[in-house]
């Protein structure tokens, strides 16, 4: 059966996408920072599916802990299959000039994450199998005075995925890079201009599909690959005077 | 309140609906944004009737996502679970693997959380006792923003003043809760039909009656020498499978009874209720129910609140004690049966022990609950009469039905307010978490 890690595991998309993977057999490893909320996602994960599973901290900046983490990831599930990445976090202030403020953003959302996904990706280069999973976001998809410096580590996060799975794709290795709209967490709870917010639920459940399917880039909620879309089509002088 | 948690201003009320506050609205997915939300008061799945669980100046945080299971030992049948996990969670997950709740409410609908802080009980009362009584400990966050374990050896007397204490000493975040063997999903369901309410009471006291669900299904909309006209129904969990054995699947009891929305009019009502009676009262067999319609036949309607309309309901539920039960059960069917005002069955129940909780509503005796189709002056007018008979034979109120209840009555009808409230000085002196209903009861206004 599948032996999966999930980074950001306390995000309520991931809890709810590890429900619809999880059955007797199957083994997880539930991975964040928040190593309290990690050991409860993963008691209610065993309990309600039967599955084997791990809380374990992880730490996205923390990028020298990062192969000792997969190492011990690797010992307690036996192997690796799949690999689900949703961590990320906008910070205080996803636009900030301020180097203080900006440069964790990236760490987070971006270097931590290339740290990560190079030791997974040489991992299942090597044993010639799995899928890795990997949130980016609509933010990424064009520079917005709102939220750049968020948007362009998950832009540049966007391309690494691409070169990962143009990379894996001969050994048969799936990159999934998915890109979120609103969602109904806590991110966007009563939080203005927010429209269609899809649930944790529906959204874990895409992510799941999406690894039964071929699909390579998914928008969630689907209609975002249509707003992006015309949002990328604006010509760069008309653009840059608009305010989003 | 504090927080840097978004929250939403959303319209709420109770399950009945009146009233209904503007409030802030808070959600918590996980530990630590429960830290953050110390002191504001918590809400389960709102299905408390009245103002218990609505604050328009603190704002309340609801619990649907504070769900998680921690924790289940399968030999003694131990839970432990955050407490937002609601009671249907509980029967889906547990029912296939042989554990039943010990104690459930007519809903199935509500949070453990919210469950403990309303103190509910279930059909077999006069046994089991609350739900609380299975409840080995919880943990509590209080107002300072520390959490505490609680149980009846740590930290007693907050164990105490938490059980039916509507989430004003802080908020339960965690929950320990005993689960009962069951032999399946199934249960022998008897009806016996009561012509009156003499009748009714012998059925409801008959100690040779061994099944531990006992409930009656009074219609008070009858009078005169129908007065207390009542199905009688008990049941009990069997070993069953869907063909039954000797026992037939009630026939129509997939749903006991189907309830169209057109029925509500007064002469719809009068049918309805007598037409209940001659066709579940006349079941002469026991017959085969599942433990959903069992339980729960109120569920399966959805939203059966709206069917009273904007204004809303009140649920009216008071006990009074065993030695004046009769009399007084009496009277106050006699004042809802002139004012015309009730509409669907109501329940009548025999109560065993009293809560353990300083605030629990539950004393030997007998209760009485119905809905009252809210009607503005009159209502409010009816419901205080019946407030000063349940005051006159000793009885209480159900403060998590309430919406109406006057402070001075309040204080009558619950002799444990004085701890309770030496328990709350202790806990959160400045009243910080507070809700509607504290505040229409003055209960910071001390005795």
């Amino acid at each position: 059966m599948r032996k999966t890690l999930i980074l950001g595991a306390t995000s309520l998309v991931a809890e709810r996408a590890a429900l619809k993977l999880a059955g007797p057999g199957a083994s997880f490893v539930l991975a964040a920072r928040d190593l309290e909320a990690c050991r409860a996602a993963a008691a209610n994960l065993g309990l309600r599916t039967g599955a084997r599973t791990q809380a374990m901290a992880f730490d996205a900046t923390d990028t020298s802990s990062h192969s000792a983490f997969l190492d011990r990831v690797i010992a307690f599930l036996g192997g690796l299959d799949l690999v689900i990445i949703l961590t990320g976090a906008m910070g205080e202030d996803p636009a900030s000039l301020d180097p203080r403020i900006a440069l964790p953003i990236l760490q987070t959302n971006f270097i931590g994450l290339v740290s990560i996904l190079g030791l997974v990706a040489t991992q299942l280069e090597t044993q010639g199998h799995g899928s890795i999973v990997c949130a980016g976001s609509v933010a990424g998809d064009r520079g917005r005075q709102s939220n750049f410096v968020y948007g362009s580590a998950k832009g540049g996060l966007a391309l690494y995925l691409q070169g990962l799975r143009n990379r894996l794709s001969a050994k048969g290795i799936r990159v999934i890079t998915m890109k979120f709209g609103f969602l109904d967490t806590a991110m966007t709870f009563g939080k203005r201009g927010i429209f269609a917010a899809a649930s944790p639920e529906a959204a874990g459940t895409r992510l799941v599909n999406a690894l039964d399917k071929g699909s390579d880039i998914v928008y969630y909620p689907g209609f975002w690959r249509l707003i992006m879309f015309i949002i990328r089509l604006i010509p760069e002088p008309i653009f840059k005077r608009m305010k989003l | 309140m504090n927080s840097n948690l978004p929250f939403q201003s959303q319209n709420l009320s109770g399950w009945g609906r009146y009233p209904s506050l503007t409030c802030r609205v808070f959600r918590p997915e996980r530990g630590r944004d429960l830290d953050a939300l110390a002191g504001v008061l918590p809400r389960g799945m709102g299905r408390s009737y009245g103002d218990a669980a609505l604050d328009e100046i603190g704002g309340v945080a609801i619990m649907p996502r504070m769900n998680r299971l921690l924790a289940f030992d399968d030999e003694d049948g131990l839970l432990e679970a955050e407490a937002g996990l609601s009671l249907a969670e509980v029967g889906d997950l547990f029912m296939a693997r042989g554990w039943f709740l010990p104690v459930t409410p007519g809903t199935k609908f509500v949070s453990l959380g919210g469950a403990i802080a309303a103190d509910v009980h279930g059909k077999n009362h006069h046994v089991d006792g609350c739900l609380s009584r299975h409840v080995e400990g919880l943990e509590l966050l209080t107002v300072d923003g520390n959490r505490h374990w609680c149980s009846r050896t740590d930290n007693p007397e907050w164990f105490l003043a938490t059980i039916g204490g509507l989430g004003l000493t802080g908020t339960i975040t965690r929950v320990k809760l005993r689960l009962m063997r069951i032999p399946g999903p199934w249960l022998k369901v008897q009806h016996h039909a009561a012509p009156n309410l003499e009748r009714v009471f012998q059925m409801l006291s008959d100690s040779s009656v061994t099944e531990p669900y006992t409930v009656a299904w009074i219609d008070c909309l009858a009078s005169g020498k129908n007065l207390g006209r009542s199905v009688f129904m008990t049941g009990e969990h069997i070993e069953a499978n869907r063909s039954g054995g000797d026992l037939l699947l009630g026939p129509g009891l997939k749903v006991p009874f189907d309830l169209p929305s057109w029925i509500l009019n007064p002469v719809g009502l009068r049918a309805f209720n007598a037409l209940f009676y001659r066709l579940q009262g006349y079941k002469t067999k026991p017959f085969l129910s599942d433990f959903d319609s069992f339980f729960y036949p109120l569920d399966k309607i959805g939203s059966w609140n709206r069917i009273y309309g904007k204004k809303g309901l009140i649920q009216y539920q008071c006990v009074l004690p065993e030695a004046c039960s009769f009399e007084g059960m009496t009277r106050i069917l006699e004042a809802i049966s002139a004012a015309g005002a009730a509409s669907f069955l109501a329940v009548l129940k025999r109560m065993g022990d009293s809560g353990e909780g300083m605030l629990s509503f539950p004393m030997p005796g007998f209760t009485l609950a119905l809905d009252l189709p809210f009607r503005g002056e009159s209502t409010l007018n009816l419901t205080q009469r019946l407030d000063e008979l349940v005051l006159r034979y000793g009885g209480r109120i159900n403060l998590c039905k309430d919406a109406c209840l006057a402070p001075a009555s309040f204080r009558g009808m619950y002799p444990k307010f004085g701890d309770w409230l030496r328990i709350k000085a202790e806990l959160d002196p400045k009243w910080v978490l507070n809700s509607a209903l504290a505040r229409r009861l003055q209960l910071d206004r001390g005795l």
